[in-house]
């Protein structure tokens, strides 16, 4: 086993001896193309002048987006109609609930134009809950779900997962999630919940908890899911 | 994106810093960049490569003129360096000697010790080790730098490690 100490030291030696294979930079004395001279004084000027690098780009964007939404309205309207359905839901205790999430999850609602059959081929769920943890509803889609549980304390706890594996950028502290890494973000106060986003990489499946428990639970919780087919 | 990664540079000392990295080391990162390009176009496309990731993450940047900036940019700028070496394979289906080999292993004292058995991992490897281990920067920090996901960087992290271990167990070290 080597401890993060040894690491520390022998990478510390090693990037020493990498370095010395190479002349301070005062004496790399180099010349570079006009290309490469124009590329960063470009770089340099947006560093400099954000807005007015930025402003008239963005300013085309947003004409093009103008225009592009005037075709889809235009293009919409001669349709006559725009069908717009509630995402599929299936539940598996219940009759069939329209999701609400206590806070606003952080993967896309499930919109769907047309009536879709229900494709899930698999689910995943924790199997494991702090005691007095009641399963109350669930909101299952092709490519996501969300399952709500009541704790005793009557807050709710969601889990979430997305099948596509789309990532979450989180600041938070990296704990350990079985053989992987999540960031776990831990509430300011009683209000707040406490947060934790992981992810199975070989399934590519990205997950979420925003639950009351406390840390150790909420990486015991995380480590419990599973796959239902 | 590019929009993203300058609007990181929110501080006059930081526009300061990034156009004095640029007029003092751009010699230094392509010197890296040459060590592992052979075409001058290349080496200097590395180069500016660093520097859109050196804007991405100024607040990561260590201090002007000390050691650990000199080794952030040699591990940035291989980087990039090696992202080119790749495409050009890609391109060219031309064999490149770098993918799973060290591309310099210095001798420190003659010892083969985990240092030495640092020197021997492939490149990517040495990335992360040296920026999770010698600069102190988190999975996530090394994702930004290495412009690569959090989920690619800690699986690069969980690799490197135990090819690390392999190393020192048929090194007799472990």
């Amino acid at each position: 086993m080597i401890s993060d100490k040894e690491l520390r030291e022998a990478a510390r030696r090693h990037e020493k001896a990498l370095l010395r294979t190479l002349p301070e930079p005062e004496d790399c004395e180099a010349v570079f193309s006009p290309d490469f001279e124009r590329k960063m004084k470009k770089l340099i000027f947006r560093t400099d002048h954000p807005i007015l690098y930025w402003l008239p780009r963005l300013l085309g964007v947003l004409l093009a987006l103008l225009a592009a939404g005037s075709v889809a309205a235009a293009m919409l309207s001669a349709k006559q109609a725009v069908y717009v359905k509630e995402p599929p839901v299936h539940t598996e205790r219940s009759a069939p609930t329209a999701p609400t999430a206590p806070t606003e999850p952080p993967f896309p609602s499930v919109e769907s134009q047309e009536p879709e059959p229900a494709a899930r081929a698999i689910v995943y769920r924790p199997i494991w809950l702090p005691e007095g943890c009641e399963w109350d509803r669930e909101a299952l889609y092709e490519n996501e779900g969300m399952i709500v549980y009541r704790t005793p304390g009557g807050t709710e706890a969601v889990f979430l997962y997305d099948l596509t594996g789309a990532e979450r950028e989180a600041e938070g502290r990296e704990v350990s999630v079985g053989d992987g890494i999540g960031t776990l973000l831990l509430g300011q106060n009683k209000e707040e919940l406490n947060e934790l986003f992981w992810s199975d990489e070989k399934a590519g499946v990205s997950f979420w908890l925003s639950a009351p428990f406390e840390e150790e639970d909420m990486i015991r919780v995380a480590e419990s899911v599973k796959a239902e087919e | 994106m590019v929009m993203i990664y300058l609007s990181t540079i929110e501080s006059p000392e930081e526009k300061i810093k990034f156009e004095e990295l640029y007029n003092k080391y751009r010699g230094f990162m392509l010197k890296v960049a040459s060590r592992i390009l052979r075409g001058e176009q290349d080496a200097e496309d590395a180069v500016h490569n660093a520097f859109l990731s050196l804007a991405k993450n100024m607040k990561l940047v260590p201090e002007l003129d000390s050691l650990k900036l000199r080794g952030f940019l040699y591990i940035v700028t291989e980087n990039k360096a090696i992202d080119i070496l790749r495409e050009r394979k890609r391109r060219d289906l031309e064999e490149s000697l770098y993918e799973d080999q060290p591309l310099y292993a210095p001798v420190d004292d003659g010892e083969q010790d985990l240092a030495w058995c640092i020197s021997q991992l492939p490149p990517r490897y040495q990335e992360v080790i040296l920026l999770k281990y010698s600069h102190g920067y988190t999975t996530r920090e090394i994702a930004s730098i290495l412009g690569i996901s959090f989920a690619a960087a800690s699986k690069l992290d969980q690799r490197a490690k135990a090819r690390l271990k392999e190393l020192c167990e048929k090194e007799g070290l472990l």
